[in-house]
């Protein structure tokens, strides 16, 4: 799958889109997790249920663009809009780790240099099972509110591929 | 290897590229005590990482602000056309990371180099699959980027040169 949209000039290509699975699956190999500096998943994190998406950020233009992974917003078939999960960050350390594993230690917000690509994995929370994930979004302006829908965005549309 | 970067009146020059390097052999060249080792090594035993040294010459009678070089700023692009941010080797636990950065005698910000002065640096990213090669060096600031061929010493920029 692959969709225009971020800052215009941002292809994104999906490479894996999984639905409301626990984080637990997402990350089975220890040794792989002793790598990256991971030695301890907490029960509380293993039971995480959450939507993951594995995606290519591909530069296609000779600009170099500043991106923020928390403006990339999942928006789901019943019109509402999700924000990368973080509700744990700020409360305990393995949280963070794990989330920071899942951004393969890439910083919230970096540069895209051109022709380049970056390859991101998002962790947005879980959704309605009856709603399906119909589109990204980049939100263009920054706040705390919840009201997604009601900041400017450029959205890009997935269709099908959920797995 | 031929690359050359210029950044505003500063060079970059790649003197060396090792690849898969382990962290942990990294830190225990820094002879560190035994309680140390203790406290960073569950997170960093077998983290494979790139160590590129580079030396940075400032080709200027004075130097700016600008100059300051900070590390998050640079990027290695592979064979694929991934680009790869250097690492703070940020380990989740604040205090962990911060004590492995200072062992490793990186942070986030170099001071300036003195004019018509030189600094080797040594700067770490994740380690990228052995199946690729590793073929430019790129600094960027912003919008303002430049990159280097390692192999050609082409450079590509949108930078004003000094």
């Amino acid at each position: 799958m692959r969709a225009n949209g971020i800052v215009e000039a941002i292809v994104m290509e999906v490479e894996c889109l999984k639905k409301n699975i626990y984080l637990s699956d997402l990350i089975k190999d220890k040794e792989e997790l002793k790598k990256m500096g991971i030695n301890r998943i907490t029960n509380r994190i293993k039971n995480y249920k959450v939507c993951f998406i594995s995606v290519d950020l591909i530069n296609e233009t000779d600009d170099a663009y500043e991106i923020n992974l928390n403006r990339i917003v999942m928006g789901d078939s019943s019109g509402k809009y999700h924000r990368i999960e973080q509700k744990a960050r700020h409360k305990e350390f393995v949280d963070y780790r794990i989330l920071h594993y899942l951004r393969n230690n890439i910083a919230e917000s970096f540069t895209m240099l051109p022709h380049c690509k970056v390859n991101v994995n998002l962790v947005y929370p879980s959704i309605d099972d009856n709603v399906d994930i119909i589109k990204f979004a980049y939100r263009y302006s920054y706040s705390l509110n919840k009201d997604l829908a009601s900041k400017l965005i450029e959205e890009f549309k997935i269709i099908g591929g959920i797995i | 290897m031929k690359s050359k970067l210029n950044y505003k009146g500063l060079y970059f020059d790649i003197v060396k590229i090792d690849r898969d390097i382990v962290l942990d052999d990294l830190l225990r060249e820094n002879f560190i005590s035994d309680e140390d080792y203790e406290i960073y090594s569950p997170y960093t035993k077998d983290r494979l990482v790139i160590r590129t040294t580079i030396e940075i010459y400032n080709s200027l009678d004075y130097y700016t602000e600008e100059q300051y070089i900070l590390l998050e700023n640079f990027y290695i692009i592979d064979s694929e056309g991934y680009q790869h941010r250097a690492t703070l080797f940020e380990s989740g636990l604040k205090d962990t990371s911060f004590f492995i950065r200072k062992m490793l005698g990186i942070d986030k910000y170099y001071n300036t180099v003195l004019p018509h002065s030189k600094l080797l640096l040594d700067i770490y990213f994740q380690n990228i699959p052995q199946s690729l090669e590793i073929t430019k060096l790129a600094y960027s600031k912003g919008q303002d980027y430049i990159i280097v061929d390692i192999d050609t010493g082409e450079t590509i920029t949108n930078c004003h040169l000094d």
